[in-house]
Order: C-alpha cells, then structure tokens, then sequence
C-alpha cells in the first residue's frame, strides 16, 4: 500500500484511537512466510489437478472435422474414365486376336471368362431409381459379383457429387460391358445390322458418359 | 480456455441448425403464352404444372447445398436456375424442390442432375434431362426429348408426335403416343402402350422390349435386344411384312400367316396385305409377335 492509498484510506475511513502511537518499523518475531506457503500451494495443486486443455483439444478436433467436412471438395477422377477405357480397349484388342474362339452361344458355360465380363449384361441392370440413394452401395455389391472394382463405387453416398460421379462410372462401367458383349455375338452373326445398331448405341452412350465425368458440373 | 470450448461448441451447433433449416423463395411473373423457359437444378425435383394464365409462377423450398435462385431473361425467354455452393455439407437436406406454374404452350427445356423431373398438362416442346433423376411426364406435348442415365422415363402423351427417349440404366414406361418413338436404353426394359405408330424404333442391349400398340398402314417398326426378350402385340388387323430373328432365343407368332422364308435363325411373315414393315430381333432373347 503506498502513501497516497494510505491517505484516501485515512480519508474515507474513520480515524482510529491511538493508531499513530502504535510502532511502524516493528519486525515480526517469526518467519510468516512458511504458513502463507501452505495456505497457498493447495489451492494451486487444486487447479492443476482440473486441467481445461483436453477439452479445449476436443472441442478444436470435432470443430476442424465439421469444418473440413463442410468444405470438403468432390476430386474429379478422369483417371478412372481412362482406366476404364483402357480396359475396355485391352480386352477388346485380347477378343479381336482370339477371334472365333468363343462358341456359338456366347452365354453358355463354355464361355472363355473375361476379366470383367463374368456376368452377362442382363445380370448388371445394377442402377435402378427405386434404390438410388443406395446406388453406390448397390453397384459395390454387383460389382463384387461380377469381378467389378468394388471400391471405384463404394465411395459415393447418396446424392452428393460425390454418388454422381459413382452413378456416372457405374454406368461407364455398364455400357462398356454391353459394348464388349456385343462384340462378342458379332463374333457370332458378323453381318447381323441389329448388332451394330446396338453397337452404336452403346458407343453413343459411352461417348456421352465419359463427357458427363469429365465435365461433372460438380 | 473454457470460454472458448463453449464458443466452439455453440458455433458447430449454430452452423448445424443452419445447415438443417430450409429457406424458401418465391417469384411471381409474366410470361408469355409460347416463351421458352429452361429451369435447372443440379439435386432435387423440378416440378411444373402447365396452367391457362399467361403467368409463371414459382414455389421454391431451397436445401443446404443451395446458395440462391437465379431469374433471368423475358416473359418470352426465362431461365430459372438454382444457384448451389462451390463446396458444401455432404450431410444434411441438400436437395432443393422447385415448383412451378407455367402457361401451356411454353417451351420447356428442363436440366437435372440428380433431380427427378416431373411435368403435368405442358403442350409445348418439352426436353428434359438428368442424369440419376426419374422423370415423369403426363403431357400434350407433340414433340418430346428426355435423358437419362439411370433415371427411369414415363411418358404419357396422347398427343406426342415425335419422342426421343434416351437412357443408361433405367426403364421406359411409354403410354399413348404415336406418330414417331425412338427409344433406347443399354439394361433398362422398354415399354410401350397404346397409340398408333408410324415409326417405332427401340433398342435395348440387354433389357427387355414390350409393345402393345397398333400401327399405320405403312408403318416402320424395329425393336432390337442384344439379351432381352422382344414382344410385340400388334392388333389383329395388322398389315405387315414381319421379320424376326433371334440367334439363340426362340421365336413365336400368334398370327396365321405365310411365311416368306424361314431358317433356324429368321422368320418372315407376310400378315393381311403386308404394307407395313416389322423388324424384330433379339440375338439370345425371344422374340414373339402376338394378336392383341
């Protein structure tokens, strides 16, 4: 307390009998350092003992996950358009060396397996709308049947860009199938004009679902 | 530090109960009887109901992924047009329903991503477009042209002239158009009801064709499958040269008529005076030709 708040003190309180003849320079006659030391350090241990930074860490951690959830940016894949491409194209190319080596009835048991093409086309109608918010998921359980990349499609959910772009490669992934399959009934009946009618269709779509994934609005 | 534990909680509450509220939006204008209107909305519905009123009216329920509707154009060209976030919840209502009144004989040029498309009464040229959406028409329209990826079509439009129909994946239901209808689909089934054709042409890699329709006199009808059955149920005053083929499959007719040539594969049959030309084929399907 220095001397000016002694004399507002001395102002505002009123005066006390005998407070001047009392000594000022008096020293206490033990150490009193000792009992204000151990009045103090427990309340610090107390305070240490209830320490607020977890939570705050927890509470940083569940805001960065919202908030990177909420930002979170669909990543175009062109990359699957092109391996999904490439392998049609490669096994096309394997079907066209081998020619004539499948039998006369394309679907039967003695079908040579395809890497990709175990199933005929009627068995991959995978995408209907009655399930589309489980399409994702559903093309995965096809997919997985049919030897299809499980995981390509796996990733979507609902109708965020994200199922979008699972719809558009499932459907990639479908026409390409068809594609193949008709090339190998004109194995078969090569000067039949229907099998190229349907060729073209599937080419058409192809063509139209390669530009929806490469240019997804999203 | 507690202080800021609680502001972080309060702020990942209040962002949730806004990403979880939806916003409405209203608009109310001319627009003239025959304008062009195109409306798109990328997650959704996009419904439009065809109204007497030279009016267009719009009814909007807005999800979280929706940052504005944008209007713009004349009473005789409008688009409408849902304006989303670059980046947006995964979570939560993202689709934006939009409902709307407009005069009968616009142009409608609808656009849909993941929106199902449904038009009630239009008269105008109608085109629509999704990629996952289903899209319902009830409608007068004479020329119509809509595609999908793995959206199912339905179409009913007794005044259609000429349809265009076009998908992936899904199925199309058509019923009581005439004149011109191609539709083409790679797994999904095609069907069609009711009607009288001039040219029929409908494709199917592996789905299943399914037409119970009469024909005109000259008519040209193709229904091809790759792994699908086809079926056609032609009335039985059909005059037709009628050819099916299939490579495996079998093949039916319920027609007492002579036929002009058949072999294992293909079989040609001349009904009444044979004027019109029915070409159907299916490689490992059957194919079947019926009286109605």
């Amino acid at each position: 307390m220095n001397p000016q708040d002694l004399h507002r003190v001395s102002l505002e309180a009123p005066p006390v009998e005998g407070l001047d003849s009392l000594l000022r320079e008096r020293q206490p006659g033990r150490d009193l350092w000792a009992g204000i030391e151990a009045r103090i350090t427990p309340a610090v241990a107390v305070r240490r003992s209830t320490p607020v930074w977890p939570y705050a860490l927890a509470a940083s951690a569940c805001l960065a996950v919202f908030v990177g959830v909420l930002l979170r940016q669909p990543s175009p894949r062109p990359d699957d358009v092109a391996l999904a491409q490439q392998s049609s194209s490669a096994f096309e190319v394997a079907t066209a060396a081998e020619g004539g080596s499948f039998n006369n009835h394309p679907y039967s048991n003695g079908d040579r397996p395809s890497p990709t093409a175990a199933l005929s086309p009627r068995t991959l109608r995978m995408l209907r709308s009655e399930s589309l918010d489980n399409a994702p998921a559903l093309v995965a359980e096809r997919a997985e049947a049919s030897g299809l990349m499980k995981a390509t499609y796996a990733a979507g959910s609902g109708r965020n860009s994200h199922g979008q772009q699972a719809i558009l490669r499932a459907n990639l992934k479908l026409v390409a199938q068809a594609e193949r399959e008709v090339r190998r009934a004109l194995l078969s009946d090569p000067n039949s004009a229907s099998l190229q009618s349907l060729l073209n269709v599937a080419q058409e779509k192809r063509a139209v679902l390669t530009s929806l994934l490469v240019h997804d609005p999203d | 530090m507690r202080t800021t534990t609680i502001a972080a909680f309060l702020a990942v509450a209040s962002l949730a109960a806004h990403a979880a509220e939806p916003r409405s939006f209203t608009d109310h204008r001319s627009l003239n009887g025959d304008a062009k209107l195109s409306v798109r909305n990328l997650a959704g519905v996009i419904e439009i109901e065809a109204w007497d009123k030279a009016e267009f009216d719009l009814a909007a329920l807005l999800g979280d992924s929706a940052e504005r509707i944008e209007i713009s154009g004349t009473a005789a060209d409008l688009k409408v047009e849902v304006k989303n976030r670059k980046s947006h919840s995964s979570y939560g209502d993202g689709d934006t329903r939009l409902k709307l009144r407009v005069p009968a004989g616009a142009s409608l040029s609808l656009d849909g991503t993941s929106s199902d498309i449904v038009v009630r009464g239009s008269k105008g040229v109608l085109t629509a477009r999704s990629v996952s959406g289903d899209i319902d028409l009830s409608v007068g329209s004479r020329v119509i042209t809509v595609q999908t990826v793995s959206g199912d079509l339905r179409l009913e439009a007794p005044a259609a002239k000429e349809a265009r129909l076009n998908t992936v994946s899904g199925d199309v239901d058509v019923k009581g158009a005439s004149g011109l209808l191609v539709a083409e689909s790679v797994s999904g089934d095609v069907e069609v009801e009711g009607g009288t054709f001039t040219q029929l042409d409908l494709k199917s890699v592996s789905g299943d064709i399914g037409v119970q329709a009469g024909f005109a006199a000259e008519a040209k009808v193709k229904a091809e499958s790759l792994s699908g059955d086809v079926r056609v149920n032609a009335p039985a005053s059909l005059s037709a040269e009628v050819t099916m083929k299939t490579f495996s499959g079998d093949k039916h007719s319920g027609f007492d008529a002579a036929r002009d040539a058949s072999d294992g594969k293909r079989m040609v049959l001349k009904i009444g005076e044979g004027r019109g030309q029915l070409t159907l084929t299916s490689f490992s399907g059957d194919v079947t030709l019926d009286k109605q």
